[in-house]
């Protein structure tokens, strides 16, 4: 099992505390699989921890406000990411 | 030991939601979901059966971020709120990364000192009658006469009462033209530096009182035999590296006089250079107006065995400081201290005293900066009149491992002693390296050890413009580095940090004067400890004292400030202990600063001290420095 501690040692290099605590929250919302499907994922890739809360906060935002410009930012964001992960692989 | 598992339930965090914002935001936000799957759905198809782990992470943290902020809207609110309590709340930790600001700066500062004046009538030559010269011209024959080889001499020397101070030094400077006439040329040709025999000197002495040519040794060799006949004559004495029209060069300075008339002269062949001061940094400040030229690094000063360390006269701070000169030990120890490297600036930043200009601005990576500078008090030991340099510089690395490369050209005006100037233009190019790395040692109920390594290096060389195409050897160097670590620890509720550390400071520097090997020097070793405490949410109090062994001394400095979401307030003393006060003063310092901010736009900060400085045989020396800058802040 993957407890907080095991995540934080990574989310402290990386984030802000409120990052952290933005992480945290979203953890606490999830099931015990999946969140420890999701812990294993950031400390499987580390360096992908900051696009993720970059996601986080960038999808709230689209939320709680609507907007086409945001909304294609973070699509091509991720299809930036999936391209370079596409890369990787090969 | 903290467990995710035991954190608090979500809906103790988030603020519910408002039926009507969700009514209002659902269906463009479910749309957007829906075009995020089929990017997902496609993505999958082309996989195939072939996922990767990190694809797999990725469709994860995309489907898990779109489901949290479906869920959770009003979250950015949480989040920006978080932030700016960050931003009110200190933390006890430092920046992982600093937020890249876009700043406007403004300092108006300014220096309060008593400004020296030369002495009345000062010449460079102390004034004696023709008897008096033949007398001296003659006890000087006898003495090499008397004398079959180096120890006799010396003997001789040291027996002598009958000349007066002032006559010494003609003596000197007597003993010094003549071991010019028997300059080794074939040493200075091939650029070889040797360490050449007392004896030896003695002879090539003795050869061209004798109107004969034995080669002695060049200026390393000369100045060292001159120091110690002047020894030997009783007189304190030492060896002066210095620049001659850009070449290295090196000459003896000795203490002449008693009571009020007591001064620093500088010997160099048959030229006598009085000061008329006791300051070093001032004395030199008349060296340099005489010779018309400034090391831009400082200079060395030697005993008789061994190079000791640098000094800077009142111009080589200011060139020094235009070439972007840092101190290396105190950068290693203020990265150790903030635990990563700062990369990049974004701003414009304008500096003004009564005495300098600094225009600086920065863009990122690169940067460029305006400095000017001119003798407004008219200081007769400031031998710029005025100095004008452009630097372009450049910054390469991440937060562990960095390099600031630049490159400074400079137009420095150098007084004479007849109303004029002698000017000419100096490049520098200078790397500072820097590397520092953090490991988290242990954490648990008990609290938190971290370590932290760094190291630094600076090497710089300057020469004069017009040799740039043409030449290398008038290059002045300068290299030094620092290694150091600190150890920290927070207590487990986070409102303690303490920390202790050690670094030490090589340099780069000659082994004496004579054979001139290039060594690595251990300049200073320097411990330190410190505590910052939470007293409660807004309010941190931080203590830090240090103790360095230079070379020359030792320096003991305590500080003390509080922070506040407001602004801080800090007071500091420091101590510095000369062992060699005739070269480097004895100093006391009293500092404080205060700052206020209205964050995130807009900070002031003031700044300033008194220090005190006491040279060998000198009288005490006051200074005064203010400052308060300005800072506009744009995110």
């Amino acid at each position: 099992m993957i407890d907080w501690e095991n995540l934080s040692v990574f989310l402290e290099k990386r984030l802000t505390s409120s990052n952290i605590e933005l992480v945290k929250q979203l953890l606490s919302s999830l099931s015990f699989t999946e969140r420890q499907n999701l812990m294993l994922a950031m400390i499987a890739f580390p360096g992908k921890i900051p696009f993720f809360t970059e996601l986080v906060i960038k999808k709230q935002k689209l939320a709680s406000r609507y907007n086409e410009r945001l909304a294609h930012e973070i699509l091509e964001l991720e299809k930036t990411e999936f391209a370079s992960a596409l890369t990787q692989e090969n | 030991m903290k467990h995710f598992e035991r954190l608090p339930k979500p809906e103790e965090h988030v603020e519910p939601i408002r039926p009507e914002t969700r009514e209002r935001i659902e269906s463009p936000f479910e749309n957007f979901k829906e075009t995020e799957e089929g990017i997902l759905t496609d993505l999958a198809r082309k996989m195939g059966k072939h996922v990767t782990p990190l694809i797999a992470s990725l469709s994860l943290f995309i489907g898990a971020s779109s489901a949290y902020a479906g869920e959770n809207p009003s979250g950015v609110e949480i989040v920006e709120r978080a932030q700016e309590a960050e931003e009110e709340v200190l933390t006890l930790h430092e920046p992982e990364s600093e937020q890249l600001l876009n700043t406007i700066s403004l300092s108006l500062g300014g220096t309060i000192e008593k400004t020296p004046s030369l002495p009345q009538g000062l010449q460079p030559e102390y004034y004696l009658t023709t008897g008096e010269k033949d007398f001296v011209l003659r006890t000087n024959r006898d003495m090499i006469e008397r004398a079959t080889n180096v120890k006799e001499y010396f003997d001789n020397l040291a027996n002598i009462n009958s000349l007066n101070d002032k006559q010494k030094v003609l003596a000197l400077r007597v003993i010094g033209g003549m071991l010019y006439s028997e300059y080794n040329s074939d040493m200075a040709a091939k650029n070889e530096s040797v360490s050449v025999s007392d004896d030896a000197m003695f002879q090539s002495l003795k050869a061209a009182l004798n109107g004969e040519h034995i080669p002695g040794g060049i200026c390393g060799n000369i100045s060292t035999f001159v120091a110690k006949a002047a020894r030997m004559m009783g007189k304190e004495s030492w060896i002066q590296d210095t620049l001659e029209q850009g070449f290295a060069h090196a000459m003896t300075g000795v203490v002449v006089g008693e009571g009020k008339e007591k001064e620093i002269v500088f010997l160099d062949s048959l030229q006598s250079i009085r000061t008329g001061t006791l300051n070093f940094s001032d004395a030199i400040g008349i060296k340099e107006r005489f010779s018309g030229w400034i090391a831009p690094f400082g200079t060395f000063v030697s005993d008789e065995k061994h190079v000791l360390f640098p000094v800077k006269s009142r111009a080589q701070e200011i060139t020094s400081a235009f070439a972007g000169m840092q101190h290396t030990q105190e950068e290693l120890e203020s990265a150790l201290g903030a635990g990563a490297l700062k990369l990049k600036t974004n701003g414009i930043e304008l500096a003004l005293s009564p005495d300098v200009h600094t225009l600086s601005l920065n863009k990122s990576y690169v940067g460029v900066e305006v400095l000017n500078f001119s003798d407004t008090r008219d200081n007769p030991y400031q031998s710029l009149e005025s100095a004008n340099a452009l630097k372009l510089s450049g910054k390469f690395g991440n937060e562990r491992a960095s390099i600031d490369a630049d490159a400074t050209i400079m137009r420095l005006s150098v007084k004479n002693f007849e109303n004029g100037t002698a000017d000419f233009n100096e490049v520098v190019a200078r790397v500072f390296a820097n590397y520092l790395d953090e490991f988290h040692l242990t954490k648990g109920e008990y609290g938190e050890l971290r370590a932290r390594l760094g190291a630094t290096l600076q090497t710089a060389f300057s020469m004069p413009t017009t040799d740039v195409f043409t030449t290398f050897n008038n290059k002045d160097l300068s290299t030094e580095s620092a290694v150091g670590a600190r150890l920290i620890y927070i207590d487990p509720h986070e409102v303690g940090q303490f920390h202790i550390g050690a670094s030490q400071l090589l340099r780069g520097q000659f082994s004496d004067f004579q054979a001139q090997r290039y060594i690595p020097h251990i300049a200073s070793t320097e411990f330190s400890l410190g505590a910052k405490v939470k007293a409660h949410e807004g309010l941190i109090m931080g203590l830090d004292a240090s103790h360095a062994l230079h070379d020359w001394g030792k320096v003991t400095e305590v500080g003390a400030g509080i922070g506040t979401k407001l602004g801080a307030a800090e007071a500091g003393y420091k101590k510095e202990k000369s062992e060699h006060e005739r070269f480097v003063p004895s100093t006391e310092t009293i500092s404080g600063s205060v700052s206020y901010t209205d964050n995130p736009k807009f900070e002031v900060r003031i700044f300033g001290f008194k220090k005190k400085e006491q040279y060998k045989d000198a009288m005490p020396h006051d200074e005064y420095e203010g400052q308060v800058q300005f800072i506009l802040k744009f995110y």
